[in-house]
């Protein structure tokens, strides 16, 4: 029986290069800090410059080497005010984001699974269909209409002329020729809730259309009102859809340096914008990566609180498949 | 080694690895064209052994001789041995027709004589015509009987069936047990038959093997399994309902419900603890006014009746019997009770015979 | 009325969901250099599009990393099941939680460990790492949608197939592969739209002027909007629409047929 094992050696081989080594990589870029070997110029009698190094060794080259050392330096970096505040602003947008997406789609399951819609599969295409096009796209079109010239300024602008009344209205509120949609926490709310609506919504439908209908008219059947037989049935039975539904939009939400970057147009930076830009511009890998073992962690935590049932519900038994 | 012998089965083991033994040194001879049935409840190893002549299962310890040849260290597709799966493992993307040729195909055998093969294989097995149905489409029945066809169209020299019949329903189970019996006939194979049901055993086989704990208790035919099992276990399972604690006085004699009975069983010592089974159709009611002397009394406690015969619970002082009779006695009348000396089965005491007599016994306070 | 204020909401859900890209598409024909004005139907985005090499070539390396990574991936993934499944119970567990760890991770930490093991063995970034990326984030949505159905699977089927004489490697690819094969197909297609779709882990991984689709249009967006990118967009909301019409055309017809089928069973009277 054991060589019917034989396959999880290369896959296991394959987790551990592409999935475990990087992560530990993270975990030892953060924390450890790169600093440039220390170094004593000699000046000699003649005028040439050398270099003596901490082992003792001399060289004519000005040392460029760098040394890694283990220091949690970069955590007392993460802490500072600054930092910590990109944290909070992160969680807030996401948390933000996820309340709106189940307030939205947790509807839009329920009545798509209820009887009034004939084809609710067919629906729920075109509430996926959007996912297909690409991301940057999704939200490049709500940029074009939102931008300072965009389409929807226009409009106003062209209604102003056409109507005076509503002209001196707007005015009378003290709203300018353009009105600034982007580039603030709304337009970033707003940029992911229309990403992430569809992650919401997937989920809670799936579990409650597989809820076994009889259940329903077992609980109306034994004198539950509508409402109660929601309450009593439909909402508990959904609920491991709207925590699949909360993690799927929360954690990408928490993260995403995208759409801060285009909707809030770099006004409303958000942590994964820092980590982005230590990879990057700023090119400190080591701080990068602490701070993305804090991403990690609070992601980590978040999810371990959602489902603390750890359920496993495969076979105990063995099965041959070779 | 007799010719007759196809597989002959040594002191076979099976130790899981987390340490459990499910088979405990199994030895069982089967002839050609036997029908062999594997009775015993779930976890006695009945499946584990037939596991291990499948291939499924290698054995921790033992033989499996295959005419002569030990097969146990050889995977299922080198064996000339096919099974009937509990579930029938049908392949559910392939039609009736592509699953009966299945073997054939892998052998590369020539299509047109598969395709007669296969056509004479679902008339063997009652599916004429079904060829080119979808798996999913058929009935509990005659997937069954596609599993069959899918088997035997490899001529095995034995078939392996483990609790073929699970799954169907009472009727459905009657007439498939007289379809086995028949196709076993026909084909002249060995087969061996793995259920949990006593009733199955008994009717359709040559010879029944009761197992339990990794162990073969009895060996053989329905008749000697159902008229003298060896021990309170074997009687339980085959569904005896009267097991009895018992004193051997001495050869021929043996005492039971505050009497001594003439038997006919020998060879148990003196004054030995033993336990009795009496059929509920070998206990005859007698009206108080019978000259019989010094057997058990009791009061008729309950009346059923049963279609061909009248089941009632007899009451004596220590225990109540079950007993069929054609001939019904009112609750409440007194009666005596007589055994004749060839219907007493006198077994020796085994480890599970305190726990079968006090759960018969609770059962019917 | 209950169920029109259910019609309502779900049409301005909709609404939230298609105006942004009606109106994209709207304008991907709009002739006006302000582009928020309309200045007259033309098909000179698409003109631009097409001569616009960097777009071009972006597209190129979305569609052939998508199909590799996709096709790469439902291999390793396939594989990975299977062997996952064999496994005995406590080491199956670990290794399915390190598995999922990359759908449980956010992007952001998948793409920097990716990017700091390719330093490790100095591999230059570019379109070898960007594909390996890419297998190693599709793997585990393989893995994810293979699993349920070896569960469903009948126990015997392999045992059944190794009886009929047929070599373990044999009952597997005449067997239990076609039995899978809804799952590793949907398998197939959650790769590439993820891979299509990603913009985060290729932005870490890719270099050497290499650039997918997601990378050059962030590129574009941060410089300002385009029309070329409304074309680009129709277009691919256009092809996503046909495929998805191709794709579920059968299955919406076997659904009216099960409904049907439903009906008569269900209706009494």
């Amino acid at each position: 029986m054991k060589k019917n094992r034989v396959l999880s050696v290369p896959f296991g081989l394959w987790a551990a290069i592409f999935i475990v080594i990087p992560l530990l990589l993270v975990v030892w870029y953060g924390v450890t800090v790169e600093e440039p070997v220390a170094y004593e110029e000699i000046v000699s009698a003649d005028g040439t410059v050398s270099y003596r190094l901490e082992n003792g060794s001399v060289t004519d080259e000005k040392p460029w080497q760098k040394k890694v050392t283990v220091s949690f330096s970069n955590f007392r970096r993460m802490v500072e005010p600054t930092y910590l505040k990109l944290l909070i602003r992160s969680l807030k947008v996401a948390f933000i984001t996820t309340l709106i997406c189940l307030l939205l789609g947790y509807p839009v399951a329920l009545i798509l699974t209820g009887k009034d819609f004939k084809h609710p599969s067919l629906w729920l295409m075109l509430i996926i269909l959007p996912m297909w096009m690409n991301f940057l796209l999704r939200t490049y079109s709500w940029m074009s209409i939102l931008e300072n010239s965009g389409i929807l300024n226009s409009w106003i602008a062209a209604l102003r002329d056409k109507i005076p009344a509503f002209d001196g209205w707007l005015t009378s509120l003290g709203v300018g020729k353009k009105i600034i949609f982007l580039y603030n926490e709304k337009a970033v709310i707003l940029g992911m809730v229309y990403n992430y609506l569809s992650f919401m919504i997937m989920p809670i439908y799936t579990v409650i259309e597989k809820t076994d209908k009889s259940l329903l008219e077992a609980a109306s059947d034994l004198g539950a009102s509508p409402v109660q037989s929601f309450l009593r049935v439909t909402l508990p039975y959904s609920l491991p859809g709207v925590l699949e539904g909360i993690t799927m939009v929360f954690v990408p939400a928490v993260t995403t340096f995208v759409i801060s970057q285009l909707m809030g147009g770099g006004k409303v930076p958000l942590i994964g914008d820092i980590i982005q830009n230590q990879f990057g511009k700023s090119s400190d890998w080591h701080f990068g990566s602490t701070l993305s073992l804090l991403v990690m962690v609070v992601v980590l935590a978040f999810m371990r609180g959602l489902n603390r049932i750890d359920k496993d519900d495969e076979p105990e038994k063995e099965v041959r498949i070779l | 080694m007799d010719n007759n012998v196809i597989l002959s089965i040594r002191d076979l083991k099976v130790v899981f690895e987390d340490g459990f033994t499910a088979l405990g040194g199994v030895s069982i001879d089967i002839g050609k064209n036997e029908f062999v049935t594997l009775l015993g409840p779930s976890g006695c190893g009945k499946t584990t052994l037939l596991r291990c002549i499948g291939g499924f299962q290698i054995p921790t310890g033992g033989q499996i001789l295959y005419k002569g040849e030990d097969i146990a260290p050889l995977p299922p597709y080198r064996r000339n041995i096919n099974t009937v799966f509990q579930r029938y493992a049908l392949f559910p993307h392939l039609n009736v027709a592509q699953n009966v040729s299945f073997g054939p195909d892998l052998r590369k055998e020539d299509k047109k004589k598969t395709a007669s093969r296969v056509a004479e294989m679902l008339e063997l097995v009652g599916l004429k015509g079904f060829d080119k149905r979808r798996i999913s489409s058929l009935s509990g029945g005659q997937q069954q009987r596609v599993a069959i066809a899918r088997a035997l169209i490899n001529q095995p020299d034995v078939l392996l069936l483990d609790e073929p019949l699970g799954a169907l329903d009472l009727k459905l189970r009657r007439e498939m047990q007289l379809e086995l019996a028949r196709i076993q006939r026909e084909s002249g194979i060995t087969f061996i038959f793995v259920t949990h049901d006593q009733e199955e055993a008994l009717t359709m086989s040559d010879r029944v093997a009761v197992m339990n704990a990794g162990q073969i208790l009895q060996l053989g035919t329905p008749e000697d399994i159902y008229n003298e099992p060896r021990s309170a276990f074997v009687a339980d399972f085959i569904g005896a309902s009267n097991i009895l604690d018992a004193t051997m006085i001495r050869d021929e004699k043996v005492a039971f419900l505050g009497c001594e009975f003439d038997c006919v069983d020998k060879g148990f010592g003196e004054n030995n603890a033993v336990d009795v089974v009496l059929r509920p159709e070998d206990v005859k009611l007698k009206p108080m006014d019978d000259p019989a002397q010094n057997v058990p009394e009791g009061v008729v406690e309950s009346l059923l009746f049963k279609g061909v015969h009248y089941e009632m619970r007899v009451r004596t002082e220590n225990r109540v019997l079950i007993v069929h009779s054609t001939h019904a006695r009112e609750i409440g009348t007194r009666v005596k009770l007589t055994v004749a000396p060839q219907d007493i089965q006198v077994m020796s005491k085994s480890a599970e015979s305190r726990a079968i007599i006090d759960r018969q016994t609770a059962g019917r306070r | 009325m209950r169920k029109r204020l259910n019609r309502l909401y779900i049409g301005l859900i909709m609404l939230f969901l298609y105006a942004p890209i009606v109106l994209l598409i709207l304008y991907s024909f709009n002739d006006s250099k302000s582009r928020a004005n309309w200045g007259g139907f033309t098909l000179r985005w698409y003109k631009e599009l097409f001569h616009d090499q960097t777009i071009l070539s972006s597209l190129g390396v979305t569609l052939s990393i998508g199909f590799l990574a996709a096709l790469i991936s439902t291999v390793i993934g396939t594989v990975g099941a299977v062997a996952l499944f064999q496994m005995k119970r406590r080491p199956r567990q670990t290794l399915l939680s390190i598995v999922n760890l990359p759908m449980l991770n956010s992007e952001v930490v998948t793409g920097v460990s990716l990017m700091l093991l390719y330093a490790l063995v100095h591999l230059q970034l570019g379109y070898l790492t960007l594909l390996l990326s890419h297998i190693a984030f599709c793997v585990p949505y393989v893995v994810l949608s293979i699993m349920p159905k070896l569960r469903q699977l009948d126990p015997n089927l392999a045992e059944a197939a190794q009886d009929l004489g047929a070599t373990p490697i044999q009952g597997f690819f005449k067997v239990i592969l076609p039995d899978i094969m809804p799952g590793v197909f949907s398998g197939f297609i959650m790769a590439l739209t993820m891979s299509i779709d990603d913009f985060v882990v290729s932005f870490f991984t890719t270099g050497s002027g290499v650039s997918n689709l997601s990378i050059t249009i962030y590129t574009m967006a941060k410089r300002g909007i385009s029309p070329k990118i409304n074309a680009l967009s129709t277009i691919i909301f256009g092809c996503v629409l046909l495929l998805l019409i191709a794709v579920n055309l059968r299955d919406i017809r076997k659904d009216g047929d099960l409904q049907k089928k439903l009906e008569k069973v269900t209706i009494p009277y």
